[in-house]
Parts: C-alpha cells; sequence; structure tokens
C-alpha cells in the first residue's frame, strides 16, 4: 500500500528526472544548438558531427525546396536557423538580401579538399567579389537514364536520345520520361538543341527564338514522351514494369533507382551536363556563427563527407570525401567535372513556367 | 406586473443568451478562425503582389486576376484557363461514371436486407479504407503500355498491340477518380433511395409503367435530392484533385490544382495561386447553392 506522502515523493522525483531530461533536449547541458534549414538525409550523420565537435548538437529542419528557404528565411527565419542549404543558383539571392555571414575561411580547414571546380564556384557564384558566403556540400548532376537491356550500353551518350523516336535502331517511341518541372525541362531541351551560349553569364537566357523552338519541340516530340516524371518511386515502378527507355533527372535519383532495379544505368551525354550544388550558407542573424561553420567543415570532412553522400545517394564536393566512398554507383569519372554547367537561375522565370504550362496542356 | 418579476425575467432572457452564447461560442470561433480569416487573408494576397526577395507587397493590384484570364495569346488563352476547363471536364466526367455506377448498386442495397446487405456494403466500401497513395499505387501497375490490364489484354488474341485507354492519361485519371469517389456518390444515393416508398412503385407496376418509365419518372425524380448532393459531394473534390493526376496523368496534363501548387513552389507566386484558388471557389459555391435550393439537410443523410 502507498500512502499519499509517498506518492508525492515518487511524483516528485518522477518529476525531477523528467525536467532533468527535458533540459538536456533544450540544450540545458551548455552546449551550442546549430539548427540547420536543410534537405532530408542530413540527420543520418548527426551522431558523427557531434562527436567530432565538443558540445554542439544539430537540429534539423527540412524545407520543401530552396525558395521555400529562402522565404523562411527572409520572413524572420535567420535567427531561427544557424545554417540554411538551398541548391547553389539560390544562394546569390541570400547574398543580395544580406542573409548570409561571409564564411570564416579559417574555420573550413577542408576547403582546399573540394574538387577546384566547386572552389571556384564557391570564389566566383558565392562570392560578392570580396568574400565567400556560401560552401558547396554535395553535388549531382542531371542528365539520362536508361534500361541497359533495350538502349545498349555503349550507344553515343547524347541528349538526342530524349528527343529521338528511333536511336541507333532502337524504338524509342513512348519510353522516354523528362523531368516534370519548367526550369530542368526547358534547360534540358535548350541543351540538346545545342544552345550552350544561353548559360553564359550569370543567368540562363534564352533568346524568343530559342524559347519559341524549345516549345516546339516540345509539343512535338510530346506524342513519343511517356510523360514528365520526376520522382524516384514512380520511375523506380515504371523502369521495373519495362516502360521506360531512357529518362531525364537527377543523378541522385538514378542512383535509388539502379540500387532497386538491374539493367539501369546513368548516361555522360557528349554534350555538358547541368549541374546543381547544395550551397550552405550561415545567416547573418546566427549567433552560433563559430559552431555552424565548424557544421560545414565536417559535411566536407573526408569520413563524415563519405558517410554522408552514402546515406543520400549524392557526391561530395570534397574529392578526399569522395575517395573515401565505396557504393559504386557513387563512383564518377574524374572528367565529368570538366564540362559541367552549373544552375544558374532562369532570367525570365515567369515566361518559362507559363511556356511549360502550355507545353504540357498542348 | 411587478419590477421585481421584470427584473428576474430579464435576468432569465440575459441567462437564456449566456447559455446560447456558451453553446455556440466555440462553434462560431471555429469558424472564424479556420476559415473565415483565412479566406479574408487569401483574398487579401491574391490582391497583393510578390517581389524578388519573396515578400508580400501589399498593394492593391488587380494584375494576377488578368493573369489568369489574359495570355500572350489574348483573352482567357492562358493555361490556367486551359487546366481549368479540362479540370471541370474530368470532374463532370468523374460525377457522371460515378452516378452511373452507384445509381444500381445503391438500389440493389436498398432491396436487400441482412448478412447479405452487409456484405455487398463491405465489398463496395472496403477499397474507400485503403490509403489513398496505396490505391494510386495500384493504379499505377493496372495502367501503362507494360501495366497489368495491358499485359493480360495483349495475352489474349482479342488485341495485337496495348489498348491506348489503359495507358497513363485522361481515361486512367478519370477511372481512378471515379473509384476513389464512388462511395460518397453510393452512400448519398443509397440514404435517399432508402426514403422511397416502394408502395409507390408498386402501384406504378400495377398501373402498367414499364421498368424505364419507372425509373424516368418515380426512382429518379423521388431521389432527386440525393442525386444532387452525391454529384457536388463527387464534382467539388474531383475538380480540385491534386495528387491522381500527378501520378496517372505523367505531365501530359495539368489539372488546376497542380498549375497553382507549381507556380506556388517553383516561383513562390502566392499571389497568383491565391486568386486562382479564389476562382476555382466559384463552381463550389455554384454547387452548393444549388443543393441548397433543393435539397434539405435530412436529404444529404
Amino acid at each position: 500500500m502507498v500512502d499519499r506522502r509517498q506518492f508525492i515523493k515518487a511524483a516528485g522525483a518522477v518529476g525531477v528526472t523528467g525536467m532533468a531530461g527535458l533540459s538536456g533536449c533544450m540544450g540545458g547541458g551548455g552546449g551550442t544548438t546549430v539548427s540547420i534549414l536543410t534537405w532530408t538525409g542530413y540527420d543520418a550523420v548527426n551522431d558523427q558531427v557531434e562527436e567530432a565537435l565538443d558540445d554542439v548538437e544539430l537540429e534539423i529542419s527540412i524545407a520543401d525546396g530552396s525558395a521555400n528557404m529562402f522565404s523562411t528565411v527572409n520572413a524572420g527565419g535567420g535567427e531561427e536557423y544557424d545554417i540554411v542549404i538551398p541548391n547553389n543558383e539560390y544562394v546569390p539571392q541570400f547574398i543580395e538580401a544580406d542573409l548570409a555571414a561571409p564564411v570564416d575561411m579559417d574555420v573550413i580547414t577542408n576547403f582546399d579538399s573540394l574538387y577546384g571546380t566547386f572552389q571556384s564556384a564557391a570564389e566566383g557564384q558565392f562570392s560578392d567579389g570580396s568574400e565567400i558566403y556560401g560552401m558547396p556540400l554535395q553535388f549531382g548532376w542531371y542528365a539520362y537514364g536508361y534500361d541497359t537491356s533495350v538502349l545498349p550500353e555503349d550507344h553515343e551518350h547524347s541528349y538526342e536520345v530524349l528527343f529521338s523516336e528511333e536511336y541507333e535502331g532502337v524504338d524509342l517511341s513512348g519510353g522516354i520520361t523528362l523531368y516534370d518541372g519548367y526550369y530542368k525541362a526547358i534547360m534540358a531541351t535548350g541543351l540538346a538543341l545545342g544552345y550552350t551560349e544561353a548559360f553564359e553569364g550569370d543567368t540562363v537566357s534564352f533568346t524568343d527564338e530559342q524559347l519559341t523552338t524549345i516549345e516546339e519541340t516540345l509539343i512535338d516530340f510530346k506524342p513519343n514522351l511517356l510523360g514528365f516524371v520526376h520522382d524516384e518511386e514512380t520511375l523506380t515502378q515504371d523502369y521495373e514494369n519495362g516502360n521506360i527507355i531512357a529518362s531525364y533527372a537527377n543523378r541522385s535519383t538514378h542512383v535509388g533507382i539502379m540500387n532497386e532495379v538491374d539493367n539501369v544505368a546513368f548516361s555522360q551525354p557528349k554534350e555538358e551536363e547541368l549541374t546543381w550544388f547544395e550551397g550552405a550558407v550561415v545567416t547573418e542573424g546566427s549567433s552560433n556563427k563559430e559552431a555552424a561553420f565548424q557544421v560545414l567543415n565536417e559535411y566536407i570532412d573526408s569520413d563524415i563527407g563519405a558517410a554522408l553522400s552514402e546515406e543520400r545517394n549524392i557526391m561530395n564536393t570534397s574529392q578526399a570525401a569522395m575517395d573515401n566512398i565505396e557504393t559504386e554507383s557513387l563512383q564518377i569519372e574524374p572528367d565529368v567535372l570538366e564540362g559541367m554547367i552549373p544552375f544558374k537561375p532562369a532570367e525570365r522565370d515567369d515566361t518559362w513556367i507559363e511556356m511549360f504550362e502550355r507545353i504540357k496542356n498542348a | 406586473m411587478s419590477t421585481i418579476q421584470q427584473l428576474g425575467e430579464a435576468f432569465e432572457r440575459r441567462g437564456e443568451r449566456a447559455k446560447l452564447a456558451l453553446m455556440t461560442g466555440p462553434g462560431v470561433s471555429w469558424l472564424l478562425a479556420l476559415i473565415l480569416a483565412p479566406t479574408a487573408f487569401l483574398v487579401m494576397v491574391s490582391f497583393a503582389e510578390v517581389n524578388s526577395s519573396y515578400d508580400v507587397v501589399w498593394s492593391f493590384s488587380v494584375s494576377n486576376y488578368r493573369e489568369l484570364f489574359v495570355g500572350e495569346s489574348g483573352l482567357f488563352k492562358t493555361p490556367f484557363i486551359d487546366s481549368f476547363l479540362l479540370s471541370l471536364g474530368i470532374a463532370a466526367s468523374t460525377t457522371v461514371a460515378t452516378v452511373v455506377l452507384a445509381y444500381p448498386v445503391a438500389y440493389l442495397l436498398t432491396r436487400l436486407s441482412g448478412r447479405t446487405f452487409k456484405l455487398v456494403l463491405f465489398a463496395v466500401l472496403v477499397p474507400f479504407f485503403t490509403i489513398f497513395i496505396v490505391r494510386i499505387y495500384s493504379w499505377l501497375s493496372l495502367f501503362g503500355s507494360e501495366g497489368l490490364i495491358n499485359s493480360m489484354l495483349v495475352a489474349t488474341p482479342l488485341v495485337s498491340g496495348p489498348v491506348g485507354i489503359f495507358e497513363y492519361g485522361l481515361a486512367a485519371v478519370v477511372i481512378s477518380l471515379t473509384h476513389a469517389f464512388f462511395p460518397y456518390m453510393l452512400l448519398t444515393l443509397y440514404s435517399s433511395l432508402e426514403g422511397i416508398d416502394y408502395g409507390v412503385i408498386e402501384a406504378s407496376r400495377d398501373l402498367g409503367a414499364t421498368r424505364l418509365e419507372i425509373a424516368k419518372d418515380v426512382v429518379i425524380p423521388l431521389s432527386a435530392q440525393g442525386l444532387i448532393t452525391g454529384c457536388v459531394f463527387v464534382f467539388v473534390p474531383a475538380l480540385g484533385t491534386f495528387i491522381t493526376p500527378q501520378f496517372l496523368a505523367r505531365g501530359k496534363f495539368t489539372m488546376i490544382a497542380e498549375v497553382l501548387t507549381a507556380r506556388i513552389n517553383e516561383l513562390y507566386a502566392i499571389n497568383y495561386g491565391a486568386a486562382g484558388s479564389l476562382f476555382l471557389i466559384i463552381p463550389t459555391i455554384i454547387a452548393f447553392a444549388i443543393v441548397m435550393r433543393t435539397t434539405t439537410l435530412e436529404a444529404m443523410g
């Protein structure tokens, strides 16, 4: 039998224990909590990062896209989040809106291990001319995956595959998918049509005639498409069902498919590939800037960076991290980085999206 | 009446009002907070602008509405209008298909009783209890040139190649939506048909009416309220559907909800999205106005 006094004592003990536990969760232990707004998969290396950095605890929030990240921080989330990791083409917007803090290069000791392409990108796209404001962490590119049982691996890799009813004797009609998004679908068609000069400036800028040709090309070819699809699950199921011969999407999406389905390979087109990379920004409003830069440094560390890449099926911008990766589908040819075109904002977003809507409804 | 009595009655009346306020207060607050306030915000945003930093600029502008209706090729020649008309067509086709399929089943249910009734109802409703996305994936496997339906058909001598209607596209979306919304129509029709006095049907039969005449002149008019309600319950959600075309249209056409979502996700054009959403409310209001004029809450089941 428990009397009232014993009950109160026991309840008090439970309460104290609970509060102690809660205060631990709330960072009451005196450590620094670094709050990160990013994509899925980063939390897989939380333990490793926390172990590498004394007294740092990570708090990951997932955003629904780069535009969402920008609007969240711009609407006052700069103090709520220490790190934001949008796609590279959004980093200039953070810089322009004074939302990004200059990178403390003394803390980013792994910067030299980045591929030269990404060091240049940090010093170019992520810089205002005097300081760097973003750190490239992970990258991938867009090209097409294909069913090797239908389209042989030794075919000439070219975007023409995506816009041909027949390629090297293989009937492709009804077996092609393009990315379901105006930005990537239009840029891929532009590249296939050879409009490489449109990618040279700070923005991607097709002329009116080029846009008209892109629209006509996509409308004319639409009957031969299986559709506009980009999510991994649907593409995987379509490859399994034998619906797809070639699909234009992100490399990481195809790595996921390759892990599930045999006879799927990813191309390296003779034309240039569109590359995206995640550009981490430490927010100007952050009160934990030093810890935040330390965390970024760990994401491009040879071990943690490799683990992050293997968890997310996405390549690391650090060559040292890539050297540590054993997964076959994440191995890259060294020369693949040479022909890459980094994602840039579209010059006329509104026109592009309206054009894509017309194409889909045509 | 003495002053004390008058005061007593006044307090009683006030007490009644307080009780009424206490009872309706939570509901009214709920409506204000979760329906009226967001709708008012939607209206405000639909007249606002969003700048390049994705800030909402609170100015009165009709440019969002103009963008919905005026395209490069002229008035009403915009992707929004194209998708809106397509969505209306898909929602209408879905509604007609559910009516055609649900009416006989609902009628059958009214004629059944006991265990058979429960069995038929369970068989009809069981897919409704599975998660929507799972059902979509099932349809995904069934459709397509290499899908289960076409594979089975091709294996027979009946067809020489995949049948177009079972490819991904318009037909796949309508069939899937019909399957998804079938229970809404069935249950509303059943509740309406169940209330019919079958003596009337027998009387009309005795008077020489054919089956078709009985259906046309007796059953349908007497169940019209349920039919209208069922149509609204199917038409309205079908009009704004998003997931089904995402999977089964394969991006070869876009329904209206997809247009608005893409604009918001990719351009953060919440002002355009708000204007489009408000326009989308119009057919819904018309549909509910028809229901309110033609039916009662009891008839809605």
